[in-house]
C-alpha cells in the first residue's frame, strides 16, 4: 500500500464502534442472502426425499429467518453505516477549517481563492464515499465470499475449490479490467465536462452579444459538437462498465456448471447426500450478486483518492513565515500610536515585494488616504495592519512599542478592517451583527443600525430578524459597507481600516456614502486608514499618503 | 426477452438436472445438454447484460442532447431581457448538472419501466403454469412493492424534500464558513467558529439521521415483500413436495424465477427514487422551456417611441442615470422580449458592459470561427485607439486579464468591425467612451465622426461632455413611467 493510500485511508476511513458494527451487520446480511437460497434449495430437495415435516422443521423456520434478516440487517446496515460517515465529517469540517485559517486570506490568491474553498467543500463531502461506497461493499463481498467457498469446501472439497477460483477470477479480472476502463474513460469525461460547462456558460453570459452578431448559430454548433464528443465517450463507459458486469454474468454461469458437475458426480457416487446438488449449483447465483456489488467500489475509490489526497495535502501544507505571526503576551487596550517605518511587505511565494519603504504614522482621531493604482499593495498594507499578514522588512510599532510584543487577540480587538467585499452570513440581522460583540442586546444594535443609516431600511422589513444573505434579502454594495461598519464599531475596533468602500457602488451615490461612512467611522476618536484610488476625497483626510 | 428467455432456460435446466440427478438417478454424463442450455443461457444474458448498459447510456445522452437544444432554444427566444432577471451561473448549472441528473430517469427509470410491463406478465405466467399456487401467491404479493412504493411515498414526502435540504445545508454552512474566513478572523471568531462548526454538524448529523431512519424504510419494505414472498414460495413448495402433490423439478424451477419475477418491480422502485431527486432538480429545465413556448410577445415597453432620430447624424441620448437608458436600446434590438424594432442585419450594437469571449483580440472584433478580413481589423484598431494590443493576444475569461479600457475598445473596434463589414445603417453605443482617457476618446470621436460621414446613424448614450458637445441631435429622456 503506498504511503499516499495510508494517509488518505486514515482520512477518510471511520474508526467509531458505529463503523465495526455496521461492517459486521453488512457481511451478516450478505450470509442471510445467501443462506436464504440456500436453505430453500435444500429444503425443497429434502422434501422431495423425505415424508415427514419433523425433517424440515428447522429449514423451514431457517427460510424464514434468513428472508426476514436479509432485509432487516440491510436496514440497520445502512443506518449504522451512515451514522459513521456522519460522524467522520463532523470531525473533518472543523480541522480543515482550523488549518485552511492561516492561509486566509493571504496565503491564496484573490482569484483562485473561490474556486479552491468550493472544491475543499466538495471534497470534504466525497469523504464519505470511502466507508459507504468502497469499504462496506468490499468487506461484505470478501466476507461473504470467503465463508461461502468453506462452506462448500467442506461440503465438497472439489466444489469449494471451483467456487473459489471462480470467485478469484471475479475479484482479480473482472474487477480490475472494469476498473481500468472506466478509470480511461472517466479521465477523458471529465475534461469534456468542464469544457461543456465552460461553453454553455459562455453562450449564456454572451448571449446578447452573439445574438447581436450573428455569432450565435458558430457557439451552438460547437456546444453540440462538444456534446457529441462526450456522449462517445459515456458509450465507451458504458461499454466498459457493461463488460465487467457481463464478465460477473458469466463466471456465475461457469461456478454454477461446475457446481453441477462436481455435485452431479458426487451424488452420483454417493459422496454426498442427494439434497445437496441443489445447494452446490444454486449457492453460486446468490454469492456472486454479493461479489458484484463490490464492482463499483474501485472507481468509488479512485474518486475518494482523488478529493482525499487533495486535502491531505492542504492539511499538511506548512505556514510560510510571511503567514506565521509572531505574538506576545502584552495585552493591546489604550490606543496611543500606530507607526509603519519603511516598511515591505511580500507575499508568500513571492520574490517581489509589494510594497517597500513604506512609512506610515497614525494617532487617534486621525483620517489619513491611502491611495495609488490597483495592485500598488494598499490591500496589503491594510492586511499588515490587522496582522493578517507579516512584514518582510522594517518595523511596526503600537504605543511605540513592537507589535510582536502584543497578543494578536488584543491587536486585532483594536485594529479592524472593513473590507471591500464584506462577508453577509446566512442568518438573520441580529446573527450577522452579534458575532462582532456578542454581548450586545437588541437596542444597542438598533443604536448602531440607526447611526450607520441601516435601520429605516430594516424596521421596514423584519427589523432585527430580517433574513440575509444568499437566501435572504440580498444587500446592495453600499449597504453591505454600511452593515460592515456597524459590525466593526460594534466590535470596539480604535483603528479602522476602511478598504475602497465605494467600490461597488454607483458613481452618482458614492460620494454620499463615502461622506457618511467617514463621518461614523472618525467618530469616538476612532482613527481610519481609507483606502481608495479616488483621489477627488483628498479634502476629507489629514494626509494622503500614496503607493 | 432475450434476457428473460435466457433466464428461464438457466432456471430449467438447473432445476431439470438436479430433479434427473437426484431423483431419477440418470448418470451425469447422458445429462451433458443440460450443461450445454446452462452455457447458452449464461452467454446470453452476459450479453443481454451489456447490451442493455450501453443502449442505456446511449438513449439517456441522446435525450440530453436534444433537451439541452431546446433549452437554449428557449432561453434565445425568451431573450437577454429575460436573462438579465436571472442568474446565469444557476441556468448554466440547470443546462449541465441539472440535465446530468435527468439521467438516472432516461438511461435507468424508464427502461427499466418499460422490461418490467413485459417481463413481468411473462414471469407471473410462467410459474402460473408450472405451480398454480405459486402463482397466487406471486399475483397476491406483487402489488404489494408499488402499493407500499405509494404508501411510504406518501408518508415520506416531506421529509424527502427535508432530507435534500438538510444534507445541502450543511454544505453551505461549511462553504460560508471557508469563504468568510478573512471577516472571522477580523473579528477573532475563528475558534469560537470552530466550535459552532462541531455543534452545526453534530446537529445537522442528528437530523439527518432522523430522516434517513424514514428514508430507508421504503428500501427495507420492498426488500421485506420480496424476500419473504419467496420464503412463502419456498415453503409452500417443500411442503406440497412432502405430500407428493408436486415435482422436484417444477418446484426448484418455480423457487429460481420467483425472485426474477420480483426483481425488475423492485428495480423499479429502486429506480424510481433514484431518479425522482433528478427530475425535481431539473424541473427547472422543463419550466424554461414550457415559458417559452407559452409566452406571449410582450408589448415592447419602448420609451424611445416618442423620440425620433437623426439619420445619418450623430445622436446622443441622455437623461439622469438609472432610468433604462440601455433599455431603449435593448427594446430597439428586441432584447426585453419585445419584437425587435430595427433588423438585426442592419445594426450594429455596442452594449454598455464590455463583453469579451476566451479568445484572441481578432476573433472577439471578427466574430469566433469566421474567417477574419485583416485589412478591416487593422483599420477597426485603428479607428478604435486599441494601440496597446496586438491581434493574436489571447484575452478574455482563460486569457490575459486586460484593463476596463482596453476592453471597452475591443468592444468598440468589434463595432466598427460589423458596422463596416456588413454596411450597417445604424449604429448603437451604449457608454462609448466611459473608460477612456482623453486623448484616445477623442480619436474614437473622431472615427464615429467619420462614420457619420459615411452615411452611418449613430445613437449613443453618453454622459460625456466631449460626446455630447459634438452631437448633432439630442435626444433627452426623463423617466420611464
Amino acid at each position: 500500500m503506498s504511503n499516499r493510500t495510508k494517509v488518505n485511508l486514515a482520512l477518510g476511513l471511520p474508526r467509531d464502534g458505529f463503523f465495526k458494527a455496521g461492517l459486521i451487520v453488512a457481511v451478516l446480511q450478505g450470509l442471510s442472502a445467501v443462506a436464504l437460497l440456500g436453505v430453500s434449495a435444500w429444503l425443497i430437495s429434502r422434501a422431495a426425499e423425505v415424508n415427514s415435516i419433523v425433517y424440515l422443521g428447522l429449514a423451514i423456520v431457517g427460510v424464514r429467518g434468513f428472508a426476514v434478516g436479509r432485509a432487516t440487517f440491510r436496514y440497520v446496515e445502512r443506518l449504522l453505516l451512515h451514522e459513521s460517515a456522519f460522524r467522520m465529517l463532523g470531525e473533518r469540517r472543523p480541522q480543515i477549517f482550523a488549518k485552511l485559517a492561516p492561509f486566509i486570506p493571504a496565503g491564496l490568491s484573490k482569484q483562485s481563492r473561490g474556486e479552491i474553498i468550493a472544491r475543499i467543500v466538495n471534497d470534504v463531502d466525497e469523504l464519505q464515499n470511502l466507508p459507504l461506497r468502497v469499504i462496506s461493499p468490499l468487506v461484505q463481498a470478501v466476507a461473504v465470499a470467503s465463508l461461502s467457498v468453506v462452506f462448500v469446501f467442506a461440503l465438497l472439497p472439489a466444489a469449494g475449490l471451483a467456487l473459489l477460483l471462480s470467485l478469484l477470477l471475479g475479484f482479480t479480472v473482472a474487477i480490475p479490467i472494469s476498473a481500468k476502463f472506466s478509470r480511461i474513460s472517466d479521465e477523458t469525461i471529465a475534461p469534456l465536462k468542464s469544457r461543456l460547462s465552460e461553453q454553455s456558460l459562455d453562450i449564456l453570459e454572451n448571449q446578447e452579444l452573439y445574438l447581436a452578431f450573428g455569432w450565435m448559430n458558430t457557439r451552438r454548433n460547437a456546444l453540440a459538437a462538444t456534446h457529441r464528443k462526450l456522449r462517445k465517450a459515456l458509450a465507451k463507459t458504458a461499454v466498459s462498465n457493461g463488460f465487467g458486469l457481463s464478465l460477473f454474468s458469466l463466471l456465475t454461469t461457469v461456478a454454477m456448471i461446475s457446481g453441477a458437475w462436481f455435485g452431479g458426480h458426487a451424488v452420483e457416487l454417493d459422496a454426498v447426500p442427494g439434497a445437496q446438488l441443489a445447494v452446490f449449483m444454486l449457492l453460486p447465483m446468490a454469492i456472486f450478486e454479493i461479489a458484484q456489488s463490490a464492482q463499483p467500489a474501485a472507481s468509488a475509490f479512485r474518486k475518494f483518492q482523488v478529493s482525499a489526497s487533495r486535502i491531505n495535502e492542504l492539511l499538511t501544507r506548512v505556514v510560510p513565515p510571511e503567514l506565521e505571526i509572531a505574538a506576545g503576551n502584552e495585552v493591546f487596550s489604550e490606543f496611543q500610536s500606530l507607526e509603519l517605518s519603511n516598511v515591505s511587505i511580500t507575499y508568500p511565494d513571492s520574490h517581489q515585494p509589494v510594497v517597500a519603504g513604506f512609512n506610515l504614522r497614525l494617532l487617534p482621531g486621525e483620517v489619513i488616504i491611502l491611495s495609488g493604482p490597483s495592485g500598488a499593495g494598499k490591500s496589503s498594507v491594510a492586511l499588515a495592519l490587522c496582522r493578517l499578514l507579516n512584514l518582510s522588512a522594517g518595523t511596526y510599532e503600537l504605543n511605540n512599542r513592537p507589535v510582536a510584543n502584543f497578543s494578536l487577540d488584543s491587536v486585532r480587538s483594536r485594529i479592524g478592517l472593513v473590507e471591500q467585499n464584506p462577508m453577509i452570513f446566512i442568518g438573520n440581522l441580529r446573527a450577522n451583527l452579534l458575532f462582532a460583540k456578542p454581548e450586545a442586546n437588541d437596542s444597542e444594535l438598533i443604536e448602531i443600525l440607526s447611526s450607520v443609516g441601516l435601520w429605516q431600511m430594516f424596521a421596514n422589513r423584519d427589523g432585527l430578524d430580517t433574513e440575509l444573505g444568499d437566501r435572504g434579502v440580498l444587500v446592495s454594495g453600499g449597504e453591505a459597507q454600511r452593515l460592515a461598519l456597524a459590525r466593526a464599531i460594534l466590535a470596539g475596533f480604535k483603528v479602522l481600516i476602511l478598504d475602497e468602500p465605494t467600490a461597488n457602488v454607483d458613481r452618482e451615490t458614492a460620494d454620499g456614502l463615502l461622506h457618511e461612512l467617514l463621518r461614523v467611522a472618525n467618530a469616538d476618536d476612532r482613527a481610519v486608514v481609507l483606502i481608495t484610488h479616488e483621489a477627488r476625497y483628498k479634502s476629507l483626510a489629514n494626509r494622503e499618503i500614496r503607493l | 426477452m432475450l434476457g428473460s428467455a435466457a433466464t428461464v432456460t438457466i432456471a430449467w435446466s438447473t432445476s431439470f438436472f438436479i430433479s434427473q440427478v437426484f431423483i431419477e438417478h440418470e448418470p451425469v454424463n447422458s445429462l451433458l445438454f443440460c450443461f450445454w442450455w446452462l452455457a447458452i443461457g449464461g452467454l446470453a444474458k452476459a450479453l443481454v447484460i451489456w447490451l442493455q448498459e450501453f443502449f442505456a447510456t446511449r438513449a439517456a445522452a441522446a435525450v440530453k442532447l436534444e433537451l439541452r437544444g431546446k433549452l437554449f432554444d428557449a432561453i434565445n427566444k425568451l431573450g437577454p431581457g429575460w436573462l438579465a432577471e436571472r442568474s446565469v451561473a444557476e441556468i448554466n448549472l440547470l443546462a449541465t448538472s441539472g440535465l446530468d441528473s435527468l439521467e438516472p430517469y432516461f438511461a435507468k427509470y424508464l427502461p427499466q419501466l418499460i422490461y418490467t410491463a413485459m417481463v413481468t406478465p411473462i414471469f407471473v405466467g410462467i410459474i402460473w403454469l408450472s405451480d398454480f399456487s405459486s402463482g397466487v401467491t406471486l399475483l397476491v404479493t406483487l402489488p404489494l412493492i408499488p402499493l407500499f412504493m405509494i404508501l411510504i411515498g406518501w408518508a415520506t414526502r416531506s421529509i424527502q424534500d427535508k432530507q435534500l435540504q438538510a444534507l445541502t445545508l450543511l454544505s453551505r454552512h461549511f462553504l460560508e464558513v471557508l469563504r468568510g474566513l478573512t471577516t472571522l478572523k477580523i473579528f477573532r471568531r475563528v475558534d469560537a467558529q470552530k466550535e459552532t462548526l462541531s455543534r452545526v454538524s453534530k446537529e445537522h448529523r442528528v437530523r439527518t439521521m432522523k430522516v434517513l431512519r424514514v428514508t430507508f424504510l421504503s428500501g427495507f419494505a420492498l426488500e421485506l415483500i420480496a424476500s419473504l414472498a419467496v420464503a412463502l414460495i419456498a415453503v409452500s413448495i417443500g411442503l406440497r413436495l412432502l405430500n407428493g402433490d408436486l415435482t422436484l423439478g417444477v418446484g426448484l424451477f418455480v423457487l429460481l424465477l420467483a425472485p426474477e419475477a420480483y426483481l425488475p418491480l423492485r428495480q423499479v422502485g429502486a429506480q424510481f427514487h433514484a431518479s425522482a431527486e433528478g427530475v425535481a432538480a431539473s424541473s427547472g429545465i422543463l419550466d424554461i422551456i414550457d415559458e417559452a413556448q407559452t409566452g406571449k410577445e410582450q408589448q415592447a415597453k419602448s420609451t424611445f417611441g416618442h423620440h425620433s432620430f437623426k439619420s445619418a447624424a450623430l445622436n446622443v441620448v441622455s437623461g439622469p442615470s438609472g432610468i433604462g437608458k440601455s433599455t431603449i436600446f435593448n427594446n430597439l434590438l428586441g432584447f426585453g422580449g419585445g419584437k425587435p424594432v430595427f433588423e438585426l442585419d442592419d445594426v450594429a450594437w455596442m452594449p454598455q458592459v464590455s463583453k469579451l469571449f476566451a479568445g484572441t483580440v481578432a476573433e472577439n472584433i471578427a466574430g469566433p470561427n469566421v474567417p477574419t478580413d485583416q485589412k478591416l481589423l487593422a483599420e477597426v484598431m485603428r479607428l478604435a485607439a486599441l494601440d496597446d494590443l496586438v491581434p493574436t493576444q489571447v484575452v478574455g475569461p482563460s486569457g490575459t486579464q486586460v484593463s476596463g479600457g482596453q476592453a471597452q475598445r475591443i468592444c468598440l473596434a468589434r463595432t466598427f468591425y460589423r458596422a463596416k463589414a456588413n454596411h450597417c445603417l445604424y449604429l448603437l453605443l451604449d457608454e462609448p467612451i466611459s473608460a477612456l482617457d482623453e486623448a484616445r476618446a477623442s480619436q474614437v470621436i473622431e472615427s464615429i465622426q467619420s462614420l457619420v460621414k459615411d452615411g452611418v446613424t449613430v445613437v449613443a448614450i453618453s454622459h460625456q461632455d466631449s460626446l455630447m458637445n459634438v452631437a448633432e441631435h439630442f435626444i433627452e429622456v426623463q423617466g420611464v413611467e
